[in-house]
């Protein structure tokens, strides 16, 4: 009670953010390099689940930590390979890597139900009430804001996504770079997925992250391919959330359902809004080397 | 940049081969685009390489560059064997660079960054813009070129851009440039100027092949000329004991006959369309069109001169309703049309043949039938009731494959899959299906071999004659000489001269387009 | 361009296919004795075993039924309610005696089937208010609001600050009732106390439920008490964290979480599903709806989470609700919903 209500509010929407952050993070390093990022909802809910079972079975957060990363590269490589090297349309395979996603984690979840249904230790806030995750969220938007805009590699990488033919002719290794790019984004989402389970709601079930991938993907689109602008647009999301619950305190007395739709018509709104963005030319297109 | 290690170069690679292709072999699918085509390239030479429209000379070039892995053959590269796992990084790094015809710009990244990206590493975390900023402005000056840095590369004039896409291959260090169509952009003056680039180049050791439909191009700057056709090498010839004919006839197999088909003008043309006071503007920027009334006779072919980047395409985007202007008004048929949309622009009988025919002009991806149909697919006979008739679409788009000599293996091959000049056939066979009353041409031989050439020119000429009224934008001045009844020069967006065909003055016609006021 | 989509539909099929079959991995069997009854239980929610806590007590109960009767049990999970009818009438099909409905949301299910398979009993093991006209169904419906009353109880008399969380998935009427009972129940024994009732929108989102809760916990409240989904460990979560405490539904929660649970109102599922049992074995089981009243419910160990005589101070009220000493008048309180 000491904290305003606005810091309170603030922190919460930071909360709810920072798993879609990460996400937003590995969105934006595909789509950049022109892969469309569709698995990310997928991916996190593996890397959901990996935080756990890490967490649990290694007895520390950095055993989670090390096994969300792992499951970030095979699930990267996974979609990678289908969807690059194959390569094959790169919506289907991420709608299909999502349900077999959900299959597999609830499959798992069900073996392990035992030792999983427990809360895992709280990983203590690290500065001001933020959790690290919160944290290395808002320092790897910005870092990765420098590296798509003022580096060398990252002209590169969002060369790849804007015309292959044009990366290909100055000597890019156009299914290198992809595949690269989707490890990584994998790893980001899948830290995202962990952000939810291990950094937040300390525990797992089936499709814990309830379409968190999907909305952070329109946050991307929202902001424009832009980390910082794609930042915003997860924290006002976030916000909607945690005043959808304040909204229901107030003695309003109106039914929990409208405030409950509040970040969704806000999501709705902030898609809008951004009317008919352009992403990276040729992010979707399957490249083949003739 | 590196000239010091070219000109010591130079004393030891004197007469050696650059590049050996040694029965280079490559199909797409079931077309068979080279067929053990051998090139052979030397030091200091200037190669012209000519062939039809789909003769594969893109195909041969890009293999040389990596773009494309051969099915069979050897490369050799500075006398190394280069055949394994060769790709453009490696002919970066072995100094080749290439100019492609259909440029490899990134519309969104800068001009400097589209420059100076293929030189980047993977580690240049910290790239030194300002150091290579001022390295390109020498460059610039060595070469007499003038680009904007920082503009955004999207809104450069194709003539810009092929600037720039010279820059980024001699910013590379290239020895051995390779230019696929270069000219055909390019104003008479322009080309000279990069003709006298391309001798200067090769006076510092460096290698060129010259990739043209322009046989007295090809004849005028070139060592020795490469002829394919159909896939194959015929024959490599030396230009001094060569002449035009010769090598035309080796390209088609037949002997070639200049083309003479001036057309009557209009006895009294009745005006169909009508450009009054037409400004545009760019953001926060100056005019790029200002204050420009033209008007064209149904029958009439008006001629738009001008060196490339001043105004005209603008002119022509604002006519066919892709831009809006700042003021002024349009009339198609005697109404005002400023306010309509495309569509409806285009029901009210204008055509329209752009200059970019990757942006504007074809979708890629989709086939070829399906192209030619874009424009017209909703109405009768294509389709009925909403519903498309695909028979209907497919028997017309055969005839019109036929009927406009486009080379491809099927109707139902994504257009991307054609070369370059067969490409702007589909823009053309789409742009007339639709029996324009106003045709808008801009540069609309573009890339096409004599034959084909000369085919367009005959289709444009037969418009008029049927009445359509013409806008011809182009920078090639035989094509505005031998078609147009009338010429207007454009420059800095204004037009600045205009001549009937009777009173044609040529001299004073170059002095206008290089923005030498007369009088 | 034919190899790629040939490619893509092949690996979209065979992803899908892999992905549903372990999605609906259902048709679980429990270790089943030889015997000639056999029971087909149908649950909507995926892993009954580790779910909320009406599941998972009933769950409890259909054990009771293998191991004490030696009956046959089979359950299907996560069947959606469009699908209720098909799946009890392959277990009447297939000869199943009993057919079980865990949800009083399966009711349609239950009156679509029930009328085609005479011989099977249709049986609806949670709040009904009806039942179809046919001879063969029968309901074993908790009273909820008394249920709420005995959490009102507990919780108003073991916080220490007066303000107790409540949180619900989903606004349904079963809900609305036994809310309501905690309300009442809580007022009758500490008039000044504040029941904050907040609702979730969903059954499943943790993070949600976690918000919620700890929006509460800000506002004071102490102890909790939650009736929803998959959410539910949300809940506990921000219960831990904020070091409050939870009294769990129906089935003994204290193993999820060992710190955060005060204690839970079980469900005596062992009486229920015995009565059952039993009156089908007497071939008594007829169209009725038996009502689970205050008797069925008790209160699991407290494991010292309060003071030895707070916690003899609510068992003794519970016992004299149980014994109809006190009766809590019902009082709905439909402001919990809001307009
Ligand atoms: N990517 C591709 N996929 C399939 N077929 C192709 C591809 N590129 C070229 N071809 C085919 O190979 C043949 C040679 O094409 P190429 O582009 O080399 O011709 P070109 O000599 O450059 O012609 P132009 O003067 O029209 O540019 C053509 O028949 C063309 O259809
Ligand atoms: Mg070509």
């Amino acid at each position: 009670m000491i904290e305003s209500w606005w810091v309170d509010l603030l922190l919460a929407a930071l909360r709810a953010a920072t798993p879609l952050i990460f996400c937003a993070l590995g969105i934006l390093v595909a789509e950049r390099a022109g892969v469309l990022h569709i698995g990310v909802e997928g991916v996190m809910l593996a890397g959901a689940l990996a935080a756990i079972i890490g967490t649990v079975l290694g007895g520390n957060p950095w055993a989670g930590m090390l096994a969300t990363i792992a499951a970030g590269i095979i699930a990267g490589i996974i979609l990678a390979f289908i969807s690059v090297s194959l390569p094959t349309n790169q919506v289907v395979i991420g709608i299909a890597f999502n349900l077999v996603s959900l299959g597999v984690t609830s499959f798992l979840f069900r073996l392990l139900a035992k030792q999983l249904q427990v809360l895992v230790p709280a990983i203590p806030p690290l500065l001001f009430g933020l959790s690290p995750f919160a944290l290395a969220a808002i320092v790897l938007i910005v870092v990765m804001w420098w590296f798509l805009f003022w580096t060398g590699p990252g002209l590169k990488l969002r060369s790849v996504g804007e015309n292959t033919h044009a990366a290909h002719a100055s000597g890019i290794n156009v299914v290198y770079v992809r595949f690269a790019a989707l490890i990584i984004a994998s790893v980001l989402a899948a830290l995202g997925g962990a952000a939810l389970t291990m950094g937040w709601v300390r525990s797992f079930t089936d499709n814990v992250t309830l379409g968190r991938g999907f909305i952070a993907l329109a946050a991307v689109y929202f902001g424009r391919w832009n980390p910082l602008l794609a930042l915003s647009a997860c924290l006002i999301f976030g916000a909607g959330e945690a005043l959808a619950f304040r909204g229901q305190g107030t003695g309003a007395g109106l039914n929990p359902h409208y405030y409950l739709m509040l970040p969704y018509i806000l999501t709705l709104l902030v898609v809008g809004l951004a009317g008919m963005a352009r992403g990276p030319g040729d992010a979707g297109k399957p490249y083949l080397r003739r | 940049m590196a000239g010091g290690t070219v000109r010591a170069a130079k004393a030891v690679m004197h007469n050696k081969h650059v590049v050996n292709m040694e029965a280079i072999t490559k199909t797409f699918g079931i077309v068979r685009a080279l067929d053990k085509v051998t090139f052979v390239l030397d030091a200091g030479e200037i190669r012209g390489l000519v062939g039809e429209n789909g003769a594969g000379k893109t195909t041969l070039m890009n293999i040389l560059y990596g773009m494309y892995q051969p099915d069979d053959g050897n490369i050799r590269v500075w006398n190394e064997d280069v055949s394994r796992n060769w790709s453009p990084r490696l002919a970066i790094a072995k100094g080749i660079g290439m100019i492609h015809q259909h440029f490899s710009l990134i519309s969104n990244h800068t001009v400097l960054e589209n420059i100076v990206m293929p030189t980047l590493k993977w580690g240049d975390i910290v790239p030194q813009w300002k150091r290579f900023a001022s390295q390109i402005e020498t460059l610039c000056g060595e070469y007499g070129f003038k680009v904007k840095l920082h503009e955004r590369s999207e809104v450069l004039s194709v003539g810009e851009r092929q600037q720039v896409e010279i820059l980024k291959a001699l910013y590379q260090g290239a020895r051995v440039l390779i230019m696929d169509e270069p000219t055909g952009v390019l104003t008479p003056q322009q080309a000279k100027s990069l003709f006298e680039l391309l001798l200067r180049a090769r006076e510092r050791g460096h290698s060129v092949v010259l990739v043209t439909h322009k046989l007295n191009e090809a004849m005028a700057i070139s060592d020795r000329i490469t002829v394919l056709r159909g896939g194959k090498h015929i024959a490599t010839v030396e230009k001094r004991s060569t002449n035009p004919q010769e090598i035309a006839k080796m390209m088609v197999d037949r002997e070639w006959i200049s083309p003479v088909m001036r057309n009557q003008p209009p006895a009294r043309p009745q005006f169909v369309m009508e450009v009054d006071g037409v400004t545009i503007e760019e953001k926060h920027r100056e005019p790029v069109v200002e204050n420009i009334s033209l008007s064209i006779g149904a029958g009439e072919i008006l001629g738009v001169a001008g060196v490339a980047g001043n105004g005209q395409m603008e002119l022509a985007e604002v006519i066919v309703g892709l831009k809006k202007p700042k003021s002024g008004r349009i009339f198609i048929g005697g109404k005002n049309v400023t306010r309509w949309s495309i569509r409806n622009r285009r029901r009210a009988g204008l055509g329209y043949i752009p200059e970019d025919r990757h942006t504007h002009g074809v979708i890629t991806e989709m086939t070829v039938g399906e192209n030619l149909v874009l424009d017209c697919v909703e109405n009768p006979p294509y389709s009925q009731w909403g519903i498309t008739r695909p028979w209907a679409i497919d028997k017309w788009a055969k005839e019109a494959v036929q009927s406009y000599g486009i080379k491809t293996p099927g109707i139902n091959v994504p257009v991307a899959n054609l070369s370059g000049g067969n490409q702007q056939k589909v823009v053309l066979a789409k742009a007339l299906s639709m029996n324009p009353k106003i045709l808008v041409a801009c540069q609309p031989t573009r890339g096409l071999d004599f034959s084909a050439t000369e085919y367009v020119r005959k289709k444009i000429v037969e418009c008029a004659e049927s009445g359509v009224a013409i806008c011809l934008i182009s920078s090639d001045l035989d094509e505005l000489l031998e078609l147009s009844h009338r010429i207007v020069v454009m420059f800095q967006g204004k037009i600045v001269g205009e001549f009937s065909r009777e009173g044609l003055n040529l001299d004073q016609l170059g002095l206008l387009m290089a923005g030498h006021r007369s009088g | 361009m034919l190899r790629k989509w040939f490619v893509s539909i092949v690996v979209f099929l065979v992803m899908t296919m892999l992905g549903l079959a372990l999605v609906g991995f259902d048709g679980k069997q429990l270790e089943a004795a030889p015997s000639k009854v056999r029971v087909g239980a149908i649950y909507s929610i995926a892993n009954p075993e580790r779910a909320g806590g009406w599941d998972r007590a009933q769950f409890a109960g259909l054990q009771i039924l293998t191991k004490e009767y030696g009956w046959e049990v089979s359950i299907a999970e996560s069947v959606p309610f469009p699908k209720l009818a098909e799946i009890a009438s392959g277990y009447a099909d297939k000869g199943f005696e009993i057919v079980v409905f865990t949800s009083s949301g399966h009711y349609d299910g239950l009156a679509e089937a029930a009328p085609k398979y005479p011989k099977t009993n249709f049986l609806m093991m949670s709040v009904a208010s009806k039942l179809p006209e046919v001879p063969n169904v029968a309901a074993f419906s908790p009273d909820m609001y008394i249920y709420g009353a005995l959490v009102g109880i507990t919780a108003a008399k073991a916080s220490k600050s007066g303000v107790i969380g409540v949180v619900g998935g989903v606004p349904i009427p079963a809900l609305k009732l036994m809310f309501s009972g905690i309300i009442e129940g809580a007022r009758s024994v500490r008039p000044k106390v504040d029941v904050i009732v907040s609702w979730v929108g969903d059954w499943v989102d943790l993070a949600k439920h976690r918000e919620v809760t700890l929006l509460q916990a800000r506002k004071g409240a102490d102890v909790f008490f939650t009736v929803t989904g998959p959410g539910t460990m949300g809940v506990y979560e921000a219960v831990e964290s904020a070091k409050g405490l939870v009294i769990g539904y129906a089935a003994d929660w204290h193993s999820d979480a060992p710190k955060a649970v005060l204690t839970s109102v079980l469900v005596d599922v062992r009486k229920m599903y015995k009565e059952m049992a039993d009156a089908f074995l007497a071939k008594t089981l007829h169209r009725k709806i038996t009502k689970i009243d205050a008797s069925y419910f008790k209160l699991a160990d407290f494991r010292g989470k309060v003071s030895a005589g707070v916690e003899k101070d609510i068992q003794d009220t519970i016992n004299k609700i149980q014994r109809g000493e006190i009766t809590i008048p019902v009082k709905m309180h439909p402001d919990i919903v809001g307009k």
